[in-house]
């Protein structure tokens, strides 16, 4: 509930054109009622129940309806899809390409999701690539990527990330790290690095050659987030070795290039990132100081140490963000 | 009576209400950038993720000052007066915060607003009441009703708002069932004019003046009167709740009397609301009468099994992509006032995107094929999203 004679005082007050008064007169004698988030919803809903009704209906009628006959309507959903996007998309650029039309981008996704679908599909009924894993998450790799950067679509570049990810035999989403990551195998630690060395610098690739530079912010968020995990791992896993410092080091020396990288793009996200983690280091290596004797004494530090920290996390929060909230109106 | 700057709130409308011109390009930038200038706002406000932030930082002071506070005091920190004074002085600094620092849903009023309406709530009804080992729901309603009607009344808080209507309904229910068998026999009929009478009276309050500050509380305590509208005709609610106060064993599943007259509630009135949401063109009852006609069809779900589940899906799925066909042919240009187009548009260069993180997620675990399990599909080759859902 807003006054009434707002837009009148505003225009009165030489705060809005004429122009512009005569323009919301005419939206509100006129007013349009938009259900657009009713329809999307309704449609979201619509293709989880019909897939889900018809994956358990194949599911359970797969031996009189055949492998061959599920895989070739898979290929034809791919293959119509891609043929629709090859014949509407707009010409390649380097920077950014807008969708040609509002359906475009998901029956790109569709195409696309198929694909691994179709993919996955044969490797695990037919064994195409044997036991050769690699090469069965490879292949769509490659294609998820070239699809992405071809018809410029983030959430196909998300998936290939993903896939790079399955690839090098890490998962790489919020989701599954929570759930599956195993932080007890050092090779793992150590693919998890690589692989978040890689995504950060083809970040910083993106950026500098200003090949798709709306893609750097996924790299970056995927490659921040592999990086400091494995770092942190890395800590944990060699807690009671000599060198153990050095994985810590490592985090300070990461946090400092990725604070210089984030104050230049103004990044509000990443900033809070790398405050975030680098305070889960330093607050392991405090408690691991005060751990030495079990008392009420170093307890009592503890605690302080947490509300002394916690307060400074929060005034330097409250710091950047007003900080960067200059850049962040208009 | 609210604790923030009175002004500011309603420059703060004055902002929202152009920001929705601005995007919808009645206005220009420049018109927006100098109103901006007339109508400062002192409040302090980040961003969702500086927000998040600092609740969770604030959770973490209040409960590290807590504990080094109990440290100190020792023995007497495990009675409950302790507790309700640790409660009382997060209070306090939320009120000092919001009118010193001028915090506005920034994260850390929030936390100190949760954590000290919960502790005082639980610790207070504790010394009262507590002790017997039985929870007395209806003095529990009425501790809740009272804190967060006072939150709700101080900061505006649409969680405390929630409570607070929630538990008032609480109240009139086991209040009323308390009078015995005839009470537990007409309850429904309680509640149903119960939740009109409160949702009639927000209508009303809805466009006064002196409750501008308000808008959000009062929108959620019309949004709980409708489901509590909807709730006490509704066949599976009725019988289950019905069971408990009688003190009958739920699973016996005793017949409700007049179950006609509450099947046809369950069914129909989801479909009213979405009607009296399409002739209003009002937002609250569409989406409401949209959730509900969901709960409707679980209810029904929940007694008959018409055709297998397979086939069930695939032709409800069906049947809403023909719908949503239709809806979009239909509007194709806009109808009767409606439009299918997003007339808020909203699109920031430096926000993440939230969308493609969302499909990353739900596309993982691609093809891995582990190959020597006896299993057909294994567990998420069809890419999470969809096939797991919980029906």
């Amino acid at each position: 509930m807003v006054d009434e004679n707002l837009y009148v005082n505003l225009l009165s007050e030489g705060l809005i054109s004429a122009e512009s008064f005569e323009k919301i007169k005419q939206k509100d004698a006129e007013p349009l009622f938009s259900v657009h988030w009713e329809i999307k919803t309704l449609l979201y809903l619509g293709i989880l129940l019909l897939t889900t009704g018809l994956g358990l209906l194949v599911y359970e009628n797969i031996d009189s309806i055949g492998h061959v006959f599920v895989l070739l309507f898979i290929a034809l959903i791919c293959i119509g899809c891609f043929g629709y996007c090859f014949k509407y998309k707009l010409p390649f650029s380097t920077s950014k390409v807008k969708s040609p039309n509002a359906a475009f981008d998901y029956i790109l996704l569709l195409a696309a999701t198929s694909f691994v679908i179709f993919t996955g599909y044969l490797q695990y009924q037919y064994k195409v690539f044997g036991i050769h894993y690699g090469m069965a998450t490879f292949v769509p790799m490659l294609v998820l990527f070239f699809v992405a950067y071809y018809f410029d679509h983030l959430g196909i570049l998300n998936m290939a990330i993903a896939c790079l990810a399955v690839w090098m035999g890490v998962t790489v989403t919020p989701r599954d790290l929570l759930e599956k990551f195993n932080i007890n195998s050092s090779t793992i630690i150590y693919t998890y690095l690589t692989l978040g060395v890689l995504l950060i610098i083809k970040a910083f690739a993106t950026n500098y050659f200003s090949i798709k530079k709306h893609f750097g912010f996924s790299y970056q968020h995927y490659g921040v987030h592999a990086i400091y995990i494995s770092l942190l791992s890395g800590y944990f896993h060699f807690y009671d070795f000599p060198f153990a410092l050095a994985w810590l080091l490592g985090i300070g020396v990461l946090s400092y290039f990725l604070y210089k990288d984030a104050t230049r793009q103004n990044s509000f996200y990443f900033l809070l990132l790398i405050i975030l983690y680098s305070y889960v280091a330093i607050s392991s290596l405090v408690i691991r100081m005060f751990s030495g004797g079990y008392n009420t004494g170093a307890t009592a530090l503890i605690f302080m140490y947490f509300i002394a920290s916690a307060i400074g996390l929060v005034l330097i929060l409250i710091h950047f963000n007003k900080k960067l909230k200059q850049y962040d109106q208009l | 009576m609210i604790s923030y700057n009175k002004t500011w709130l309603a420059s703060l409308r004055v902002k929202a209400q152009l920001h929705q011109e601005l995007k919808q390009g009645n206005i220009t930038k420049e018109e927006f950038a100098a109103i901006n200038e007339k109508y400062p706002v002192g409040f302090y406000t980040p961003n969702i993720l500086g927000r998040i932030g600092l609740f969770i930082l604030t959770i973490v002071i209040v409960v590290f000052t807590d504990a080094l506070l109990s440290l100190m005091v020792g023995q007497s920190a495990e009675r409950a007066g302790w507790f309700c004074f640790l409660s009382l002085l997060s209070y306090v600094s939320l009120e000092l915060i919001v009118h010193f620092k001028f915090h506005y849903r920034s994260g850390v009023d929030d936390a100190l607003l949760v954590l000290s309406g919960i502790v005082f709530t639980g610790t207070v009804y504790y010394l009262i009441y507590g002790g017997n080992g039985n929870t007395d729901k209806l003095s529990l309603s009425e501790m809740i009703f009272i804190v967060s009607l006072w939150l709700t009344i101080r900061f505006n808080d649409m969680l405390a708002a929630a409570f607070c209507s929630g538990a008032f309904f609480a109240i009139i229910l086991f209040g009323w069932t308390r009078t015995g068998s005839m009470g537990v026999e007409t309850a429904p009929f309680v509640m149903m004019f119960a939740a009109v009478f409160v949702f009639l009276r927000l209508s009303y309050y809805k466009n006064k003046r002196a409750l501008v500050n308000y808008q959000n509380s009062l929108l959620i305590a019309q949004i709980v009167g409708l489901v509590v509208f909807y709730a006490a005709g509704n066949y599976y609610v009725v019988q289950v709740l019905g069971d408990e106060l009688k003190g009958i064993d739920i699973t016996t599943h005793t017949a409700v009397p007049f179950g006609v007259f509450f099947w046809v509630w369950t069914m129909l009135l989801p479909l009213i609301y979405v009607a009296i949401g399409l002739m209003r063109k009002d937002k609250l009852f569409i989406r409401v009468g949209m959730v509900l006609v969901a709960a409707a069809v679980i209810t029904y779900k929940n007694y008959y099994h018409l055709l297998l589940v397979d086939v069930e899906f695939t032709i409800a799925g069906a049947a809403l992509l023909a719908l949503v066909y239709g809806i979009t042919r239909y509007l194709k240009t806009p109808q009767h006032g409606f439009t299918k187009e997003d007339i808020d548009e909203d699109i920031k260069a430096d926000e993440i995107n939230v969308e493609s993180v969302m499909v990353g997620s739900a596309f993982t675990g691609t093809p891995t094929a582990p190959a020597d399990n006896g299993v057909k599909f294994g567990g998420g080759d069809f890419g999470g999203g969809g096939a797991s859902g919980g029906f």
